[in-house]
């Protein structure tokens, strides 16, 4: 994948201008519905390439369902997502997964019942070896190398995160996008990963966050869209959609 | 200290062809999570094939395996996961349970056509007559081969699962499957691996037990039942687990062929049911204890209404009317069990479709009922009749007490292993006393069973049974009915939706299962006692499972919850199938595939056949002018047959001809009535005809007058005043 951004790796402070680079990532106008019932009502949402956004919103605005519908775990019923310049509506998330959209789930997205090596031997169906995602991994954290051969529901939170987060560093993906990070971990725990999150940003992944929790992302996102009942009604710099987010997520 | 070693290899060896099997059955369980109870039939027809090319076409051993094993056993394996499972993903477990108990009785039927039942067919060991000498015991070489195949089968397995990507990816899949998709696993490819190699482990079995058995295609499905034991030992998850429940029962099985005496009538019949009444055992050990939440349903079954089923117990007792008084006595005793082993079929009804549980032993409770009306029906004593029912009821409550915590797969299977149980062992011991009581049981043949006399009239013409049953259809149909508009009904069916909601509602899980297998098992004693009646003299194999899973299959494709899905069975099964069976050869081997392939079909439709059917018969049931019109004349029709002006053929047609004319006739009137209904409706409110209420606001927005009839519903009103008051008082 060579989509080398225009303006080089961005930086927090760049006010991002829509058009003046081709976005690596776009929904436009996506809809999605569970069951006949609709709860995406047309998403307009991009990532330029080396940008790292958060999506935030209050629970049950659609974020995670966004996320589904563009690693292809749910379909779009209208509207388009485009990676890298491809409409891949309706693709199918391993081959979405291939091309190197690395999401990792909320919650722990590790399979508990393997063991670490185990784990990271499933990250290699993108197509990096079994000794290189091994290495990465261990590079990023270090506690991983006592832990390869435990079977991974038995580590702790922060240390199950971690070994989700290490496909996320290890696969060398275009586009990584994390559901939740924080979810259920302890704050220093959190401020860990997202210092690697910012690490690897600064290498210039392009990344799309999802939290509830707003103020983790502010100091690594360089842009933030706000979403509301299944609309992205807002996006700019993550200090000024901060000021809109006590109406958002209260309600006015 | 001999006899102990030569059982011990004996018991190896079926724990070796146990292991393999179960280890297959797991694998596809865990990585798909279907269970399929066609495992064994699969390994049966591998066996079969296997036979046709080693011994019916003399291919050389190898090229016979590689053909059997290599080539053919997995490609039915994919075959299987390609067209039939691959479109199950997202149903309910019991759609899943059906299909593959579909498939079961469906590859019984193909094996049946293909390799003719009856036949002698010779299948010899490996290397027959040859032994070899190990330490103090020589075992055959067939044996040594056995156990050999299932040490490199585990070894082979160990390496897959833990040594290849795809095996890890299998193991992952099982964890989490969407995670398994977006690190990038092929989903298709897991599935289609796991599903190749389970056919292979079931041929690899089928084809090394074969020779020790008769090759039968029944009894060699079934046979490998005794392996779905050793996978409960592995809680369907853990292949060691399940090896080491191979041992044990090979081992059981292997003592008890050697030690149980084998002139004692009551133990003699033991040792074929010991694997069964093992895996029974076993599916009460497993750890269940989780109440089941709401799954999620595609089907859904609405409640029966007071006309239909007036209209339906009117039209069966009409039906039966007819049949008596036209057709001769070869076709009533063929198509006697329309309505006997229909009540049975409709014993399913509250058991399957309104509380959700799962039975695969109803007609074995049919069996109880035979059984009483055989010793207690004397003379035709009203009698036999009462007791079938109570016995069969009881029976039915001795099944439900410890298979209570038990679901979906594990419930089907502990009936299934009780259905055996009886089959194998209990029906054939011979008469036996408990105390003061004096049991008896098919007496080790077949029991006589005396026609019913009641009001003074004896019910011993197979036209006058015929009318009875019909009657008897009639009314347990209203009986059930009533139960689904009982509380007691709704209880079931708030069960069958959540467990985990009627337990937070306080509501005692315990006795309405208890109860609706009572219910449930005296109906079919009652079906199973009048089947019994017509046919005179009855013998345990004609209540087999395999007898019985017809009958489970085609109420659940007919719509589990409906109480027209037990008239759709027996007639299907005991009425078309054999009057389309006379056409001729090809179509009674069609039809032999009839359950399979219907059950196969479910997939499509989880709510069955019979919404289907009375979706399209509906403007005739609601077209009284037609409707009348169409009863005259077939009366008419039907009293000039009976005055001899034709014989069954043009009756039949003509009556199938104003059936026909009726229908158009309504659907023509009912078009032109919408037609109009939809102008009038538009010109006066303004608003179309009504939708489903709980699409209201969803699918389409609320009207004002909607609004106004929700806050009236609630009162809103007058909270709204309470409110105000409340401001007022502050």
């Amino acid at each position: 994948m060579n989509a080398e951004p225009v303006a080089g790796p961005g930086s927090p402070e760049r006010e991002p201008e829509p058009g003046t680079q081709p976005a690596l990532l776009e929904l436009r106008g996506v809809r999605a519905a569970y069951e006949g019932i609709e709860v995406l009502h047309g998403v307009d949402l991009s990532v330029a390439p080396g940008e790292v956004v958060a999506l935030l919103g209050p629970n049950g605005a659609g974020k995670s369902t966004a996320l589904k519908v563009l690693a292809g775990l749910h379909p779009a019923s209208a509207g388009d997502v485009v990676l890298a310049g491809r409409r891949v509506n309706g693709a199918r998330a391993d081959d979405l997964a291939r091309l190197g959209l690395c999401l990792i789930p909320e919650g722990r997205g590790i399979f508990p019942n393997l063991t670490v090596r185990d784990n990271l031997w499933m990250m290699t169906h993108r197509g990096v070896g079994r000794s290189e995602v091994e290495e990465k991994s261990i590079a990023h954290f270090p506690q991983l190398a006592t832990l390869l051969d435990r079977v991974s529901g038995t580590l702790s939170g922060g240390q199950q995160q971690m070994l989700a987060m290490a496909r996320g560093l290890a696969t060398d993906p275009v586009l990584l996008v994390l559901d939740e990070l924080s979810m259920g971990l302890a704050p220093l725990v959190v401020e860990g990963l997202y210092e690697q999150v910012r690490e690897v940003a600064d290498k210039g992944t392009s990344i799309l966050l999802v939290e509830q929790f707003a103020r983790i992302v502010m100091n690594v996102a360089d842009k933030a869209a706000l979403m509301v009942q299944g609309h992205v009604i807002d996006t700019g710099r993550p200090r000024d959609i901060e000021a809109k987010l006590t109406q958002a997520y209260l309600g006015g | 200290m001999d006899k102990f070693l030569i059982f011990t290899v004996v018991g190896l060896t079926l724990s070796a062809v146990y292991a393999i099997v179960a280890s297959g059955l797991v694998l596809t369980y865990a990585t798909t999570g279907i269970f399929n109870f066609a495992h064994g039939a699969i390994g049966m027809f591998v066996a079969f094939s296997y036979w046709q090319f080693r011994f019916a076409w003399g291919m050389p051993t190898p090229v016979a395996l590689v053909l059997a094993l290599g080539v053919l056993a997995p490609a039915i394996g994919l075959l299987i996961d390609r067209v039939i499972m691959r479109g199950l993903r997202g149903t309910s477990e019991a759609t899943r349970l059906v299909v593959s108990i579909s498939l079961l009785v469906g590859l019984i039927a193909v094996a049946n056509i293909v390799w003719e039942p009856g036949n002698s067919r010779p299948f010899r060991t490996f290397f027959e007559g040859k032994r070899i000498d190990v330490f103090v015991t020589t075992i055959t070489y067939h044996q040594g081969i056995t156990i050999l195949v299932a040490v490199i089968v585990a070894a082979g397995l160990r390496w897959l699962l833990h040594g290849t990507r795809i095996g890890v990816s299998m193991r992952a899949n099982v964890d989490d499957g969407t995670l398994t998709l977006l690190n990038g696993a092929r989903p298709n490819r897991i599935a289609g691996l796991s599903w190749a190699v389970g056919g292979f482990l079931a041929g690899v079995g089928g084809v090394l037990i074969a020779p020790t058995l008769s090759l039968e295609a029944g009894s060699l499905s079934l046979l490998i039942i005794n392996a779905y034991a050793a996978a409960i030992f592995g809680r369907l998850r853990s292949i060691p687990l399940t090896f080491v429940g191979a041992i044990v029962i090979g081992l059981t099985e292997g003592y008890l062929a050697g030690y149980l005496p084998g002139d004692n009538r009551y133990l003699a019949a033991f040792r074929p049911a010991a694997a069964v009444i093992i895996l029974f055992v076993a599916l009460l050990l497993v750890p269940n204890p989780r109440l089941r939440d709401r799954t999620h349903i595609r089907e859904y079954f609405p409640a029966p209404t007071h006309s239909g089923m007036a209209m339906m117990a009117g039209a069966v007792v009409v039906v039966a009317v007819v049949m008596v008084t036209t057709l001769d006595t070869v076709s009533l005793i063929s198509y006697g069990p329309v309505f006997s082993l229909g009540i049975v079929a409709l014993s399913l009804v509250p058991l399957v479709g309104f509380a959700g549980q799962i039975s695969l032993a109803q007609l074995s409770f049919g069996a109880v009922g035979a059984i009483a009306v055989a010793h207690h029906g004397v003379g035709g004593s009203p009698l036999g009749l009462v007791l079938a029912v109570v016995f069969a009821a009881l029976v039915g409550i001795v099944v439900a007490l410890p298979v209570m915590r038990l679901s979906g797969i594990y419930l089907a299977l502990a009936t299934a292993a009780f259905a055996v149980a009886l089959d194998r062992w209990m029906f054939n011991l011979p008469d036996f006393d408990i105390g003061p009581v004096h049991i008896s049981i098919f007496e080790v043949g077949s029991v006589s069973v005396d026609p019913v006399r009641l009001f003074g009239r004896d019910f011993d013409t197979p036209g006058s049974l015929m009318m009875l049953s019909a009657v008897a259809f009639a009314l347990v149909a209203l009986l059930v009915a009533a139960l689904r508009w009982s509380r007691f009904g709704r209880q079931l069916v708030a069960m069958r939706d959540s467990e985990a909601a009627c337990a937070t509602f306080g509501l005692n899980l315990l006795w309405p299962r208890i109860g609706v297998f009572a219910f449930s098992a005296g109906i079919a004693g009652l079906g199973g006692a009048l089947y019994a009646m017509q046919l005179g003299s009855v013998a345990p194999a004609r209540f087999g499972l395999l007898n019985g899973l017809p009958i489970f299959i085609v109420v659940v494709v007919g719509g589990a919850g409906l109480v027209g899905s037990g008239l759709f069975a027996g007639s299907m099964l005991f009425g078309v199938l054999p009057f389309t069976s006379g056409w001729g050869p090809v179509f009674a081997k069609i039809n032999s595939m009839f359950s399979g392939l219907a059950g196969i079909g479910l997939g499509r439709h989880p709510s069955g056949a019979v919404p289907v059917f009375s979706r399209a018969v509906s403007p005739l049931r609601n077209d009284p002018v037609v409707l009348a019109a169409m009863a005259v004349s077939m009366a008419a029709i039907y009293a000039l047959r009976i005055a001899g002006l034709y014989s069954n053929w043009p009756f039949a047609v003509l009556l199938a001809a104003a059936g026909a004319l009726a229908y158009l006739a309504a659907v023509r009137r009912s078009r032109a009535t919408t037609a109009e209904e939809d102008s009038g409706a538009d010109n006066e409110h303004g608003e179309r005809a009504p939708v489903e209420l709980e699409w209201v606001g969803i699918t389409e927005p609320w009207t004002p007058a909607q609004l106004a009839r929700i806050e009236q519903a609630l009162d809103l009103d007058s909270i709204k005043a309470e409110f105000v008051k409340a401001d007022l008082d502050a």
